[in-house]
């Protein structure tokens, strides 16, 4: 290994480097490996190690062995969390994809300016917030007896709803905050890449005679492919990773409605200071959303244009 | 010439090198940690200490925590990563983890050698030090705690045409009261409700669960007592507050008792001392409410959850830490931090009754500290995060109707005996 090889153009003829190139490169790639290896890496080897151990964080670990690993098979209220998680992140992540790309859209298709700077700003606003205070203010909007939005639902005749004092609702208003939080930014995205599309594209299609739809499908879908794959991949590994929501609003229940994964990995590695088991399904979660991100780069094969 | 100016330069650096490590020596450093919340009542009172305490240096270190839980954890995870406090602001939940677990030290033989601290237990209340027993050893003196008592507002009972609790009511007075209370309601924003409670360990279950004559766990706290009929008659009460005699509102986020209490919208609310800060805080008027004990169900037990400064076991400063903790415990912090502070109530008699004479404390402000003579303690193991999460996570699944009442508190028996069975002998 005292040569690195490069790709050079032309494309797909290498070119080795000699040895004095070589170190420079290993010099110039020392600091990010560094980083990657104490800030990634390591931290990963120590989860996998610890996941091996009974740790209450007081006392020395103890070696266990793959114990973490036969309790998480058996583990009925890990199923509950993956379930709830599972849900919100296809709900969350169809919903912002659909609704980004619409409002986008619309926008895109609006002519005056200011009419588009004003929508910009209104679908943005909710990215700007923090969430820990857009899920204060939610709480008490969706207050079942007392919120602001049941009060106008009664007072137009019709019923209280418990946003969140009953289990099936609750997983919904969470997700529904999630959906209204987190849209602007894909809006913002697709707007973006909607402008950079080439109009010469849509000229040609236009003297070609495609209607709106074999415009859209046609050039528009696979023009801001590479846009849908990135906000899916993020959208995704974001929304596997759920917590504040829920620890805000909710604190995961009634009962374990809306307990997520990450919710019940920090409970266990610091509530119930079973740290082994806490990292056991940090393990877990991070093999999950790398086999979901492997998946939607090979699948994006079949629908994702670069050209 | 040249020489002789080093030789005294070197003499010179000598006595300053000595003089650093005469007073490094002679001079102990602790390092305290608490609630950021109060960090900078503690460093005020710390400079006082240290005025009289020349020789001990302390470092207060504030946590940002809500909850004595929340402060549990952030310091177990300090410890974790090689930063153990001299001493700290443990409460009941977390007293026993850390003294099991060998991070904490007992104190008894601090306390057998030195008069000055005879003094101070002989001012506090014997359950508030019978609460700093682990295993028969004594691991703190008590600086600050808190029960539970019911706070009413006597605008919204005198609308109801209802009268003021009185001293020894029961559930049945409590209902009766509740029910004028709610009487004209109709669905709509001017709405009363007579009590509202949270899906909370101390606040809400083990006070009604103590009433009831029911408890979470065992004396001993070795055993679930969930599946004790009075356990689940405390839940279903709470439930039938809801759903039967539509009494309170259903357990939800948002919006607070204390909301509703300041608005005149509730009648009763659980709390303990620290409401009466949250009520001044708010501008509400002390003459327009006052506090009493929960109603009698079948008992009158009262919930305890108690503070100290335990010292830890790593210290390599027990007498300085020693200092500290008796000074937190002591006449003078007690009667002007905590008696200023006002979240919490003084573990100090003397110091109680001074904070019952400020400004702005209910008439009935008395009965906070004597609630200590029927107190029993929040039942707080060394598995209490498990216990508390699961038990909670179980009561709010009956109020949310997703279980029945009985079939939850199984659910959460079976969970928290698993965990105790898993103890070490």
């Amino acid at each position: 290994m005292n040569a690195i090889q490069v790709r050079s153009r032309p494309a797909g003829r290498k070119r080795v480097l000699d040895r004095s190139e070589g170190w420079w490169a290993y010099a110039l790639l020392a600091p990010s490996l560094v980083l990657f290896g104490v800030f990634v890496f390591a931290p990963m080897l120590s989860t996998l190690v610890i996941s091996l151990t009974s740790w209450n964080l007081l006392t020395p670990a103890q070696y266990v062995g793959l114990d973490n690993y036969k309790t998480m098979l058996g583990d009925t209220q890990l199923r509950t969390v993956i379930l709830n998680t599972l849900q919100f992140t296809v709900f969350t992540v169809l919903a912002k994809i659909i609704l980004g790309l619409g409002f986008a859209f619309m926008v895109w298709k609006i002519r005056p300016r200011f009419v588009t700077a004003l929508l910009e700003s209104i679908l943005f606003f909710p990215v700007i917030l923090p969430m820990s205070i857009v899920t204060m203010v939610w709480g008490i909007l969706l207050n079942t007896d007392m919120g602001a939005v049941n009060g106008m639902l009664v007072s137009v005749g019709l019923g209280r709803i418990p946003w969140l004092s009953e289990a099936h609702w609750a997983l919904r208003s969470i997700m529904l905050l999630d959906v209204w939080k987190g849209l602007g930014f894909f809006f913002i995205v697709f707007l973006v890449a909607l402008r950079n599309v080439p109009r010469e594209l849509y000229e040609a299609a236009s003297i070609d005679g495609a209607g709106p739809m074999a415009t859209f499908t046609r050039i528009t879908l696979p023009a801001i492919s590479p846009t849908t794959l990135f906000l899916s991949v993020i959208a995704t590994i974001g929304s596997l990773q759920a917590f504040d929501q829920s620890y805000i609003l909710t604190r995961g229940g009634p009962g374990d409605a809306t307990k997520t994964i990450v919710y019940y990995l920090w409970q266990n590695a610091f509530q119930y200071l079973n740290m082994g088991y806490g990292t056991t399904i940090a393990l877990l979660l991070f093999a999950f959303i790398m086999l979901v991100t492997l998946i939607q780069f090979w699948a994006s094969k079949r629908w994702v244009s670069y050209d | 010439m040249q020489r002789s100016t080093r030789a005294i330069a070197m003499l010179g650096i000598s006595a300053l090198a000595l003089t650093g490590l005469v007073t490094a020596q002679s001079t102990k450093q602790i390092k305290f940690v608490g609630f950021a919340g109060s960090q900078g009542g503690f460093e005020t009172r710390a400079k006082e200490f240290m005025k009289t305490h020349p020789d001990i240096q302390v470092k207060v270190e504030g946590v940002p925590a809500t909850s004595w839980g929340e402060l549990l954890q952030a310091i177990t995870v300090n410890i974790a990563g090689g930063d153990t406090p001299d001493v700290a602001d443990i409460a009941t939940e977390g007293m026993r983890t850390f003294a099991v677990n060998g991070v904490i030290s007992p104190i008894d033989d601090l306390i057998a050698k030195d008069p000055a601290s005879k003094s101070l237990l002989a001012d506090i209340h014997p359950n508030l030090i019978k609460a700093m027993k682990v295993d028969g050893k004594t691991y703190g003196l008590p600086t600050v705690w808190n029960t539970m008592v019911i706070y009413y507002n006597k605008k919204v009972l005198r609308e109801a045409g209802a009268d003021i609790p009185k001293e020894g009511w029961t559930i049945t007075d409590f209902l009766k009261t509740c029910s004028q209370v709610v009487a004209k309601n109709n669905g709509g924003k001017d709405d009363k409700w007579c009590y509202s409670f949270a899906n909370q360990y101390f606040l809400t279950i083990v006070p009604w669960m103590l009433r009831a004559g029911g408890n979470v766990l065992t004396n001993d706290w070795t055993r679930s007592r969930l599946n004790d009929p009075n356990s689940i008659a405390a839940v279903q009460l709470l439930h039938d507050f809801i759903y039967k005699y539509k009494i309170s509102p259903r357990v939800d986020g948002g919006v607070s008792d204390t909301d509703l209490f300041i608005q005149n919208k509730l009648a009763f609310m659980g709390c303990g001392t620290w409401c009466v800060n949250s009520l001044k805080l708010a501008k509400f008027n002390s003459e327009d409410y006052d506090i009493i004990y929960f109603p009698k169900i079948k008992t009158t037990q009262n919930i305890m959850g108690v503070g100290s400064a335990p010292i830890f076991t790593a210290t390599q400063n027990r007498a300085a830490a020693w200092e500290y903790a008796k000074f937190l415990s002591g006449k003078e912090f007690q009667q002007t931090f905590v008696v200023q502070d006002r979240w919490s109530e003084p573990s100090l008699r003397s110091a109680a009754r001074k904070m019952e004479k400020t400004p702005g404390f209910p008439k009935n402000g008395h009965i906070f500290y004597d609630a200590a003579s029927n107190g029993v303690l929040v039942p707080a193991p060394q598995e209490y995060g498990l216990i508390e999460a699961t038990l909670t996570r179980e009561f709010g699944a009956a109020m949310a109707n997703s279980k029945s009442v009985k079939d939850a508190m199984a659910a959460a028996d079976k969970d928290i005996s698993a965990a105790l069975a898993k103890r070490k002998k």
